[in-house]
């Protein structure tokens, strides 16, 4: 820049700002943060292996350097935790990419062309909706086998419905803006105009709801991994750790069993979140005064 | 026409009305219904008229955002659409025209992405066309742009929401003549600004236009503007031209009847003035269902039978100025 | 002496933000003569609106507070009234009108029904009572079959005849006083032409006085009896419609006259002040319109000027008229 041009104050700047000063989206961001680390470097840094069995310590509660206790089968439960953390938080964030791409491109199609392709994609969401997802996840996980790959792959095909929706709104409005007009009158082909108008326009509400499907990822394979589908032991993820706690002695006698993964469930939901609300807020121009 | 930069005949603009599952089309809003004018070079060509008569569809066919439904529209003797021959324009020479003539908005805070910032926004015709070679020189091209516009350049890096409305109309002003083109649509230029803004704006206008040669079609409703800005101007009622002339001779002597209420519906300039006000009653009909015979019939206080059935054409009722109006002679004693 | 309906003093109302405190109504004085207009003329920002607000008490809270100031209507002083006490003189003594009808309708009532809601709560009249005298009122605002017309929705109406619905239920408990801000603003030509004539009819025959809010200088000529020109959150210039017109001192008035085409003499040219209206966060020292004035003084940049009297009837906010400014 050269010396009398000043510095402007971009969309993106002014909802970095506002976003910092959203106290609890910071909170949940520390905390997604220190819970992310957890899971990336823990596994790492533990002297167990997640699959590493100790039989004479079965259910035994935390002692010495098990902060956490062992499981049924005499497993380190903080390493579990912490590997868990690994399956869980790869999950949601795989699942969410999915259904990001997904809903991004059929919401794209439908609301700048309309029409036909615009009927049959929301029909396409209709139905999906309606589905009685857990049964639908259940088939499948039960046809095609109870791994995390599948998991990914299910919970990301069902959940890109929201996202299309937004983003079909977004550009359904988008493009009858003048600017898009604008852009026309200068010489602008429909697929630049995607690119350089839409897109960018369209980034902060595809943003916001990722985030947020992430936290119902993260939820619905804790839900499928507890009922014993999404995946299966013995690769441990906080959903399937939560299994323990089916049975009442369990949950009488052994809190260190179900607890901990219970508590990384909620945390992490609840910072994804706070994070979510923070970064809508930081976002949307409705909020500007 | 040699020196006729738009030539326009028998335009016409119907948007489908579309109902049910299967968008099943039952009738046609009547945008723009049979509309001829032509613009010479130099000349700044008024569209004056209320919310719905059309004017800007108008305004926008010109530019070929939108296509007509019938019509000629020749732009420097080049044809854009030719529904009678079936002719249109190819995309590539469209492209080259599209240089020529560009657009000014009228709300300063939808026309301007907010995403990026104004030199990205000015320079965009420039970059599309190739017509810069790097982005120091797109930035340099915009600064330049944004000064004849009054603007410091040096806010070249700014972004929409960091100026105010009128500042914004000129931006929008500066991506139009990026391009360098002969003829600007204005589509109520001024209508979203303040009053003290608005003077600017125009005095701006007014400038460029000595300046840069430039050829204007100005679409406004407010009457008052168009009499200062434009050399001839047409008034539109329901997609039609009711009366076209030299803006001297309409203001002067305006002999249709809505002509003359539009006229004498504008709120004066001086409170001690008495002003003997013809008001018309009822509202403006809808375009998706303009009434039979005369479109104005229905507010007209000179309205005859004749009027009800019969549409009356266009037609040169004294030199230049063409009125469209079975009894115009009887009304204005002629 | 002639009656004052309403005569608001000193009115002070600001806003908290999240970029700090801004004062929206600057230590405004409003006198409306019994059965007159007065019209309050300013470009966005200038504290019209808010001035309304403050009047009506529907200043929103908690972020907008009205400060100071006193408002004296029908022996009391407003701002000392419970909310209990203001809501029952809304609509039955003061009514406001705006420049969205929409907004005001509630669009899943028929007219008739929101208008018989008031005249029964207002006027404690009876269903009967209270749909005759709705379908008085539609008829005197001047739209054609009435009775069919209060059963009808916001929505199946066009714009000026909302607002022609609007002004029937502003009137309907026959107000001394009624606000109209920017009631024409979004209507056609034509269409206001009719609307001010109406509001001017009303205004003759039931004698209510009207606040007449816009930014337009030709509806002020049209309308008003008398003028308040705001800015910047002050009034700089208050007089007689006629004398405004005709002998404007503020040097903003001045420009303001000068930027209208139809003002303009034939092959005048079209003047404009320079710059643009501040930043009610960044206001200037001294005189709020020092840096767009072309008559601006040292003392301008310094000091705020008082509201003196030129004329008779006639004052304004600026240092040229004022001694101490030393012209």
């Amino acid at each position: 820049m050269k010396k009398n041009e000043v510095e402007g104050l971009s969309p993106w700047k002014i909802a970095k700002r506002r976003f910092v000063k959203n106290k609890l989206a910071v909170l949940g961001l520390i905390l997604l943060g220190v819970i992310t680390l957890g899971a990336v470097f823990g596994p790492m840094l533990t002297p167990y292996e997640a699959h590493e069995q100790q039989m004479m310590m079965r259910n035994q509660g935390p002692q010495g350097d098990n902060l956490l206790g062992f499981d049924s089968t005499g497993r380190d439960i903080l390493t579990r935790v912490l590997h868990g953390g690994r399956v869980s938080l790869a999950v949601g964030i795989v699942a969410t990419s999915v259904a990001t791409i997904i809903g991004v491109v059929l919401g794209s199609i439908a609301g700048f062309y309309g029409g036909i392709r615009d009927g049959v994609i929301m029909r396409l969401v209709d139905i999906v909706m309606s589905f009685p997802f857990f049964i639908i996840a259940a088939v499948a996980s039960a046809a095609f086998g109870p791994t995390v790959f599948n998991t990914m792959l299910i919970i990301g095909l069902i959940n890109w419905t929201l996202i299309a929706r937004v983003v079909r709104a977004e550009i359904l409005s988008l493009k009858e803006q003048e600017f898009v007009e604008a852009s026309r009158a200068l010489g602008l082909d429909n697929l630049e105009i995607i690119r350089i108008h839409l897109i960018p326009n369209v980034m902060a509400p595809i943003i916001v709801y990722s985030t947020l499907t992430i936290a119902s990822a993260i939820l619905i394979e804790a839900g499928l991994s507890f009922i014993g589908l999404g995946v299966s032991p013995p690769t441990p993820t906080w959903g399937n750790m939560l299994e323990a706690a089916r049975s009442l002695t369990t949950i009488q006698n052994y809190w260190w069993q179900w607890i901990p993964p219970g508590l990384m469930i909620f945390f992490t939901v609840l910072s994804i979140n706070f994070v979510g609300d923070g970064l809508r807020d930081a976002l949307d121009p409705k909020l500007k005064e | 026409m040699e020196n006729h930069l738009v030539e326009v005949e028998g335009l016409k603009k119907y948007f489908p009305i579309k109902e049910g599952v299967f968008s099943r089309t039952v009738g046609y809003v009547k945008a723009v219904d049979d509309v001829s004018f032509s613009i010479k070079k130099g000349e700044i060509f008024g569209l004056v008229g209320e919310s719905g008569c059309g004017k800007t569809t108008v305004g926008r066919t010109l530019l070929s955002l939108l296509e007509p439904t019938e019509g000629l529209v020749k732009f420097e003797q080049e044809t854009l659409y030719n529904t009678e021959t079936g002719e249109k324009i190819k995309k590539s020479d469209l492209q080259k025209l599209r240089k020529e003539m560009q657009i000014i908005f009228q709300d300063p805070y939808a026309s301007l992405d907010p995403r990026m910032n104004v030199g990205m926004i000015v320079s965009e015709g420039l970059r599309k066309h190739k017509l810069v070679k790097s982005k120091k020189e797109a930035v340099d091209k915009s600064k330049e742009l944004l000064e004849l516009c009054g603007l410091e350049g040096g806010n070249v890096h700014k972004y929409p929401h960091e100026f105010s409305g009128g500042q914004r109309q000129r931006i929008g002003i500066a991506r139009a003549l990026a391009l360098e083109p002969k003829f600007l649509v204005a589509d109520e230029p001024i209508a979203a600004l303040d009053v003290s803004i608005q003077a600017q704006v125009l005095r701006l206008m007014s400038n460029l236009k000595d300046r840069l040669g430039l050829t204007y079609l100005f679409i406004s409703h407010d009457l008052s503007v168009i009499r200062y800005f434009c050399d001839r101007v047409a008034v539109m009622y329901l997609g039609s031209f009711v009366e076209k002339a030299s803006t001297k001779k309409l203001y002067h002597n305006p002999l249709h009847p809505y002509t003359k209420s539009l006229l004498s519906a504008a709120p004066k300039s001086d409170p001690a003035v008495k002003k003997k006000r013809k008001v018309i009653k009822g509202d403006v009909p809808s375009p998706a269902d303009p009434p039979e015979g005369c479109k104005f019939h229905t507010r007209c206080t000179y309205a005859e039978e004749h009027c009800k059935k019969e549409r009356p054409v266009l037609r040169e009722v004294q030199p230049e100025h063409y009125v469209s109006c079975h009894f115009v002679e009887k009304i204005n004693s002629l | 002496m002639e009656d004052i309906t309403l005569k608001a003093q000193g009115i002070k109302t600001s806003f908290q933000t999240s970029e700090g405190k801004v004062v929206a109504v600057n230590d405004v004085d409003i006198t409306i003569r019994e059965g007159k207009i007065l019209g309050v003329v300013g470009e966005s920002g200038c504290g019209k609106t808010v001035t309304a607000l403050s009047i009506m008490r529907l200043v929103p809270e908690p972020n907008g507070k009205i400060e100071e100031g006193r408002i004296e209507f029908m022996g009391k002083n407003l701002l000392e009234l419970s909310s209990e006490e203001m809501r029952k003189l809304r609509g039955a003594e003061i009514s406001m009108i705006f420049q969205e009808p929409m907004t005001a309708l509630n669009p899943v009532f028929s007219i008739g029904y929101q208008m018989k809601e008031m005249l029964k709560l207002h006027r404690g009249m009876t269903d009967e009572q209270a749909t005759e005298r709705a379908i008085e009122l539609i008829d005197m605002v001047g739209i054609p079959r009435a009775e069919k017309v209060i059963k009808e929705y916001p929505h199946q109406l066009s714009g000026g005849m909302r607002q022609r619905v609007m002004i029937a239920m502003a009137l309907s408990c026959d107000p001394k006083f009624m606000i109209a801000d920017e009631p024409t603003t979004a209507l056609d030509v034509t269409i206001q032409a009719q609307v001010l004539e109406l509001m001017k009819d009303l205004n003759e025959k039931m004698g209510t006085a009207i606040m007449f809010i816009t930014h337009d200088l030709g509806v002020i000529a049209e309308m008003a009896d008398d003028v308040v020109v705001m800015y910047a959150g002050k009034v700089v210039e208050e007089s007689n419609a006629i004398s405004l017109f005709h002998e404007p001192k503020h040097p903003y008035t001045m420009g303001l006259l000068r930027s209208r085409p139809d003002m303009l003499e034939e092959g005048e040219e079209l003047q404009s002040i320079k710059g643009m209206v501040p930043s009610l966060l960044r206001m200037p020292e001294g005189c709020p319109f020092n840096p767009r004035c072309e008559h601006r003084m040292d003392i301008c940049v310094k000091e705020m000027p008082q509201l003196i009297e030129v004329k008779p009837g006639h004052k304004t906010r600026c240092w040229l008229y004022d001694d101490k400014g030393g012209k």
